[in-house]
């Protein structure tokens, strides 16, 4: 092989593993979004913030979330959900007094009170 | 080959390879904005949310007394700014009848200009429910349009 075909092959090989390697990005990029990763945080509050509203008092909500963070304020009446970096909040209106219990840190628990 | 031929030759190379890069960078970039828009799109739970409510104000009225804005916005403690509510209230027996309304009116506008068919971009959710009520023994009929805001939470 003579230099001229040398290069060649090298510009070709570059280009190869440089379109493999968006490829493979682009392949697991999809898979995340596919098992809905991207929007476990707005669904888990959106969720929670449902349940509140239309919780009775005397009312204990368990919630299991994946290694996540959930935290409540009372006072702004907001759910504030953070996983894998996203992070969302949604505001409740239930006028009942809410108070919120980290069990470990895949699980907590609600309780509404009158 | 002439030095100066030579150095064209490269000089043409060089840019058809920045073109294929670029043209992948290109497509890899649409792709991203195309996907990435359709999968992290936000969900509208408004329609859940108004529904949940409505319950909650028919809850609120559950005696003559409390057919008053101020009991009724003291029993929902909504914050006002995201809800638009009218609730009319008619007596099946008697000839009472009130109607209850609070709430932000920007939305009310909206709701009208939208079955005026106004198109928003971004629009409030606007919903009608009608329910049959015994208030202190008395039949009565509440008819409740509950508008929610909350457009940045709910619309991409």
């Amino acid at each position: 092989m003579n230099k001229k075909g040398a290069e060649d092959l090298l510009m070709n090989v570059i280009y190869l593993v440089i379109v493999v390697m968006i490829l493979a990005m682009f392949t697991v990029w999809i898979g995340g979004l596919s098992t809905g990763k991207l929007t476990k945080a707005q669904t888990l509050s959106k969720e929670i913030a449902l349940l509140i509203d239309s919780a009775e008092p005397e009312t204990i909500l368990s919630i299991a979330h994946d290694s996540g963070n959930v935290s409540i304020n009372p006072e702004k009446k907001e759910i504030t959900v953070f996983i894998d970096k996203s992070e969302f909040s949604y505001d409740y209106f239930s006028r009942y007094k809410i108070s919120f219990s980290n069990i470990n840190e895949t699980y907590s628990t609600i309780k509404i009170e009158k | 080959m002439p030095e100066r031929m030579k150095k064209a030759q490269i000089g043409g190379e060089f840019v058809i390879w920045i073109y294929r890069f670029l043209l992948i960078g290109a497509i890899a970039f649409a792709l991203v904005i195309i996907i990435g828009n359709k999968y992290t799109e936000k969900f509208d739970v408004r329609q859940m949310e108004s529904s949940i409510l409505s319950e909650k104000i028919i809850d609120c009225m559950n005696s003559r007394s409390n057919l008053y804005p101020e009991s009724l916005k003291t029993c929902l403690n909504l914050n006002e700014f995201n809800y638009y509510i009218i609730a009319n209230i008619t007596s099946l027996e008697t000839g009472f009848n009130t109607s209850i309304i609070f709430g932000n009116n920007d939305l009310k506008v909206q709701c009208d200009l939208i079955n005026r068919g106004t198109k928003f971009a971004k629009p409030p959710l606007c919903s009608n429910y009608k329910y049959l009520l015994l208030i202190d023994d008395e039949k009565m009929k509440a008819e409740l349009e509950v508008d929610i805001g909350k457009h940045d939470k709910n619309l991409q």
